[in-house]
C-alpha cells in the first residue's frame, strides 16, 4: 500500500540535503546523457559515476539491487538476441558451432548488449538518488515546480501509488489459488484461470484505487498535491549541480571527441 | 460525553430533500430521501445490504452529486463550488483503514487533510498532535502507517479525519474486525466526540452505546426514523434489519451457571 | 474423554515450531507444540499479531517451518509434500473477495476440483453437494462478485468444502457479517463433519463452534484447554483483551425476558439496564447518557 521508494528518505547525506528540484533536474539530465553514450568505455565511466552518487546517499546497496533485478530481466535477453541478429561488419569476430554453421555468434553483438546493459544499470541506479532521498510527495511537488504538466505529475503520482495496490491484490489472490491446488500447465483450464484471475485483479485493483481516491477527496484533495516543504536553493546545491554538469560534459567529450582508448 | 452535553439539539445541520440516485448500470440506489439531522445528534443508519446506506453517506460530503433533489450542510448547498467547504465540514471515515492511509508516516497522513484545507502552518502541527493524542497514537507519529496493528490503523484512519476538525463525522463500520479490547476503546472514543455523528454498523451494541436515533433505510427509501430505545425494544425490527444478535448469547448466557458467572465476575 | 482421544493417532502434530519472517526480525512463532485429533473443533484465539495466521499458514504449507515440524495425517509439511497436504487441509480466507475470482459461483466451487483432476461427473456431484450444504444452490449461475457479504462467505466456504479436506481452517469466519448472517453461518459450520480450526477473537461465536481452545500470545501457545474452561476463566479473558461482556449486557437490554427466565436472582433486580456500575465506571461517557 505504502510507496516504498522513499523508505530511506530520513537518512542524512549530501544527496538528501540537495534541493529536490535541482537534484531531480540535474540527475535527469545526467540520465539522458548516459543514454546517449555510444562507447563501452564511456558506459563503464557512467556506471562508476552512478555508483559514486548512489554510495553518497548511504542507502544500503541491497535496496537498489531489487531494481537491478528488474533491469536484468528486461535487458538480459539482449545478450542472446544481439549476438545472433546483429548485421556482420568487416572486422567482426564471429564464432560458429562446429556442426551448426548457420548459427553465427557475433562478438560485437555481445559487446553491444553489454553496453546497453551497463547503460541501463547506470540509469536505474540513479533512480534511488533521484526519488529515494526525499519523501515521495516532496519529489512529486518538485516536478510541479519544474513545470512538468499537472496531468503528467498526477499520472506519475497515481500510477506509482496503484502499483502497490495492484501488487498487494496480486499477492493475496495468488495465495488463494495456490491453496486450492492450482498448478499452471498447458491446458484450457490454466488459460481460463489466468483470464479470470487477470480480470478480477483489474476489477479489484480498480475498486480499491477508487476507495483510495474517494478517501483522498474526502480529505480535501483537489488535484494538486500540497506540502509544507520549503523549496530553497542554497549555494551548496548549486555546487553539487555544477559538479554533476561537469561530469556530464566530461562524459560527452570522452564519448564523442576523445580519440584515445 | 461531557463536551457533548452543552450542545443542545438546535438547528438543523443536514437537510436532504427528495434525493434520488441511480448507478450508471441503471439500478436505483436512492429513491426520494427526505431527511433533517439536527446539530449534535448521533444517528445510526441501518438497513440491509444494498439498501443505499453507503450511497447516501457519500452524497453528504459530495463524493456523489445528487442527480435529483438537494442537500444542504450547515446552510451550504452541496454543489461543485462548495465542495472544499463541505469536505471541511463533513469528515468521513471509511471501513477499510488501508484505503485511507497512503502517506509515508502517520504524521503526514494526519496532516494531509488540514494541509489541503489550507490551515496555517503552526496550527497544522497542533491539530495533528491533538488528533493523534485523542486516538492514543501520539508515540507512533513518525512510524509508517502500514507498520501499525489493525486496531491502531483503524484509529489512525479516524485521526486523519479528526484533524480536519469537522462538525459532522460519518463512520462506516468503525468497529468491524476489531478485537473486543479495541472495540471497547473505539466505542469510548466515538461516544466522546463532540460532533454530529452518523454511524453505519452491523454491531448493535456499538450503535446502542453511541447513538440516540435510528434511521432505517429500505430499498433506497427511509422506512422509519425512531429512537434507539424504541428500536432495540422491537425485536421484529431488529430481525428484519439483520441486527438481532441475541443468538450470540444463547449459549454463553443461557447457561444459568455461566450467566451468573458473567454477571458476578466480569 | 480426553484420554479416549489421545489413544488415537493425532491428525495434526506440531513440534517445536519456530518461524520468523526475516533475518533479524523477532520470531513470529516461538516454539509451538500441539496435537489435534480427528473431528475436533479448535479455536485459536489471541491478540492481533500474536501469530495465529502465521500458524495457520504452516498447516497448509504456505509457510514452511524454519525449525521444528508440522505433520498432517502423518505426513510432514515440506515443499515436496505440499500438494498432498493441500488435499488434506483447506483454508477459508477472512475476506471472501480474496478468494473468489471466477465468473460464476458454480465455476468458483469447481475450480479446486478441476485442479485436483477429478472426473467431470464427480465434479458436478461435489459442486451440487457443497452448494446444497452451504444453501447456495439457487446462486450457482450468478457471478460471485454481485452477491451479498453473507452469500459470498458461504460460496468461499463451499469452494473449500467441495475439495473435501479432512481439516478446514477458517480465518475469522464471521468477520464483517451482520448478526443474521452470523447465525446462519454458525449453524452451517456446526453441521460440517470435518476437523475444524477457527481463528477468531469473537468468543461467543467460538463458544458455539469449538470445544477446545488454543490461546496464542507472542508466538507461543500459553494455554490449551476446553472452551468451557476458558469461558469461565475471568483472568485469562481479561488479560488477552477478549472481554466481550458489554455485548452481553446489551443483549440483556434487548431481550430482558430472555434472561429473567434463566438468570439467577441477582439479575432480576434490574434486568433491563445494561448500564450497570461496571460499564459506567469503565466508560463514564455512558453514565450520563439518557
Amino acid at each position: 500500500m505504502r510507496p516504498d521508494i522513499d523508505r530511506y528518505c530520513e537518512l542524512k547525506s549530501p544527496i538528501h540535503s540537495w534541493d529536490p528540484r535541482l537534484k531531480i533536474l540535474t540527475l535527469a539530465i545526467l540520465a539522458f546523457s548516459i543514454s546517449s553514450v555510444s562507447r563501452i568505455t564511456t558506459a563503464i565511466g557512467c556506471l562508476i559515476i552512478s555508483l559514486c552518487i548512489l554510495s553518497l546517499t548511504r542507502i544500503p546497496f541491497s535496496f537498489s539491487l531489487k531494481r537491478l533485478a528488474a533491469v536484468t530481466t528486461f535487458v538480459g535477453p539482449f545478450f542472446i538476441v544481439m549476438p545472433l541478429t546483429i548485421r556482420t561488419q568487416p572486422g567482426d569476430t564471429i564464432y560458429f558451432f562446429s556442426h551448426l554453421r548457420f548459427i553465427e555468434i557475433n562478438a560485437r553483438g555481445l559487446l553491444l548488449a553489454g553496453m546497453v546493459y551497463i547503460k541501463a544499470v547506470s540509469i536505474v541506479l540513479l533512480v534511488v538518488p533521484m526519488f529515494g532521498t526525499n519523501r515521495f510527495d516532496i519529489s512529486i511537488k518538485a516536478l510541479e515546480h519544474l513545470k512538468v504538466p499537472n496531468s503528467i505529475v498526477q499520472m506519475i503520482l497515481f500510477s506509482y501509488r496503484y502499483i502497490f495496490v495492484f501488487l498487494a491484490e496480486l499477492k493475496r489472490m495468488s495465495l488463494a489459488m495456490k491453496v486450492r491446488k492450482f498448478a499452471p500447465s498447458t491446458n484450457l483450464h490454466t488459460l481460463k484461470t489466468y483470464g479470470n484471475f487477470l480480470g478480477t485483479l483489474l476489477v479489484r485493483s480498480f475498486e480499491r484505487a477508487e476507495d483510495v481516491y474517494q478517501a483522498m477527496l474526502s480529505r480535501g484533495y483537489t488535484g494538486t498535491l500540497k506540502t509544507r516543504f520549503e523549496y530553497r536553493t542554497k549555494f551548496a546545491d548549486m555546487v553539487k549541480s555544477t559538479l554533476i554538469f561537469a561530469a556530464i560534459l566530461g562524459i560527452i567529450y570522452f564519448d564523442r571527441f576523445f580519440k584515445g582508448l | 460525553m461531557k463536551e457533548k452535553s452543552p450542545i443542545k439539539e438546535k438547528s438543523p445541520i443536514i437537510t436532504i430533500k427528495n434525493l434520488h440516485f441511480t448507478y450508471p448500470d441503471g439500478t436505483a440506489a436512492l429513491r426520494g430521501i427526505d431527511l433533517t439531522i439536527m446539530e449534535g445528534e448521533s444517528i445510526a443508519l441501518v438497513g440491509k445490504n444494498g439498501s443505499g446506506k453507503s450511497t447516501l453517506i457519500k452524497h453528504i460530503n459530495g463524493i456523489y452529486q445528487p442527480e435529483e433533489g438537494e442537500i444542504t450542510v450547515d446552510g451550504l448547498p452541496v454543489t461543485r463550488e462548495n465542495l472544499q467547504k463541505i469536505r471541511a465540514l463533513v469528515g468521513m471515515v471509511f471501513q477499510d483503514p488501508d484505503s485511507q492511509l497512503f502517506c509515508s508516516t502517520l504524521y503526514d497522513d494526519v496532516a494531509f487533510g488540514p494541509i489541503n484545507m489550507d490551515v496555517e502552518d503552526g496550527l497544522v502541527e497542533q491539530r495533528v498532535k491533538n488528533a493523534l493524542d485523542k486516538m492514543g497514537l501520539l508515540d507512533l507519529m513518525n512510524r509508517p502507517p502500514h507498520d501499525l496493528s489493525f486496531g491502531q490503523r483503524k484509529r489512525a484512519a479516524m485521526a486523519t479525519v479528526l484533524s480536519m476538525q469537522p462538525k459532522i463525522m460519518i463512520f462506516d463500520e468503525p468497529t468491524s474486525n476489531l478485537d473486543p479490547k479495541n472495540e471497547a476503546v473505539m466505542t469510548e472514543i466515538l461516544s466522546s466526540l463532540p460532533v454530529t455523528m452518523i454511524l453505519i454498523s452491523h454491531d448493535l451494541p456499538i450503535l446502542y452505546q453511541t447513538c440516540q436515533k435510528v434511521i432505517i433505510l429500505n430499498n433506497g427509501r427511509i422506512d422509519q426514523i425512531l429512537s434507539m430505545q424504541d428500536f432495540i425494544s422491537d425485536i421484529t425490527l431488529l430481525r428484519e434489519n439483520g441486527l438481532d444478535f441475541t443468538f450470540r448469547c444463547d449459549e454463553c448466557c443461557h447457561d444459568p451457571k455461566h450467566h451468573q458467572f458473567l454477571h458476578e465476575n466480569l | 474423554m480426553c484420554d479416549l482421544m489421545n489413544t488415537k493417532k493425532p491428525l495434526i502434530q506440531i513440534r517445536d515450531l519456530f518461524f520468523s519472517y526475516g533475518q533479524g526480525q523477532k520470531n513470529a512463532l516461538n516454539g509451538i507444540n500441539a496435537e489435534i485429533h480427528e473431528g475436533e473443533s479448535i479455536a485459536i484465539v489471541g491478540p492481533n499479531g500474536a501469530g495465529k495466521s502465521t500458524l495457520a499458514k504452516h498447516l497448509i504449507g504456505v509457510l514452511m517451518a524454519r525449525s521444528g515440524s508440522v505433520l498432517i495425517d502423518g505426513i510432514e509439511v515440506t515443499s515436496r509434500t505440499v500438494r498432498q497436504i493441500r488435499d488434506l487441509v483447506g483454508l477459508v480466507f477472512q475476506d471472501p473477495s480474496d478468494q473468489l475470482f471466477c465468473p460464476t459461483v458454480k465455476e468458483e466451487i469447481a475450480f479446486g476440483l478441476i485442479n485436483m483432476k477429478l472426473p467431470p461427473q464427480e465434479i458436478q456431484n461435489r459442486v451440487a453437494d457443497a452448494a446444497r450444504i452451504m444453501n447456495i444452490s439457487h446462486l450457482l449461475l450468478r457471478p460471485a462478485h454481485h452477491l451479498s457479504g453473507g452469500e459470498r462467505k458461504r460460496v468461499a466456504i463451499a469452494a473449500i468444502l467441495a475439495m473435501q479436506p479432512k481439516i478446514t481452517i477458517m480465518d475469522e469466519p464471521t468477520a464483517n457479517l451482520d448478526p443474521h448472517n452470523e447465525k446462519v453461518l454458525v449453524d452451517l459450520i456446526n453441521s460440517l463433519a470435518c476437523t475444524k480450526i477457527v481463528i477468531s477473537h469473537d468468543l461467543p461465536i467460538l463458544f458455539k463452534i469449538c470445544q477446545r481452545v488454543l490461546i496464542v500470545v507472542k508466538g507461543q501457545i500459553i494455554k490449551d484447554c476446553s472452551m468451557k474452561e476458558f469461558m469461565f476463566d475471568r483472568n485469562l479473558i481479561l488479560e488477552h483483551g477478549l472481554d466481550f461482556r458489554f455485548k452481553c449486557k446489551c443483549c440483556r437490554a434487548v431481550h430482558p425476558e430472555h434472561f429473567q427466565k434463566t438468570a439467577g436472582p441477582a439479575d432480576s433486580a434490574n434486568p433491563a439496564d445494561p448500564r450497570d456500575p461496571v460499564i459506567s465506571q469503565q466508560n463514564p461517557a455512558l453514565a450520563d447518557k439518557s
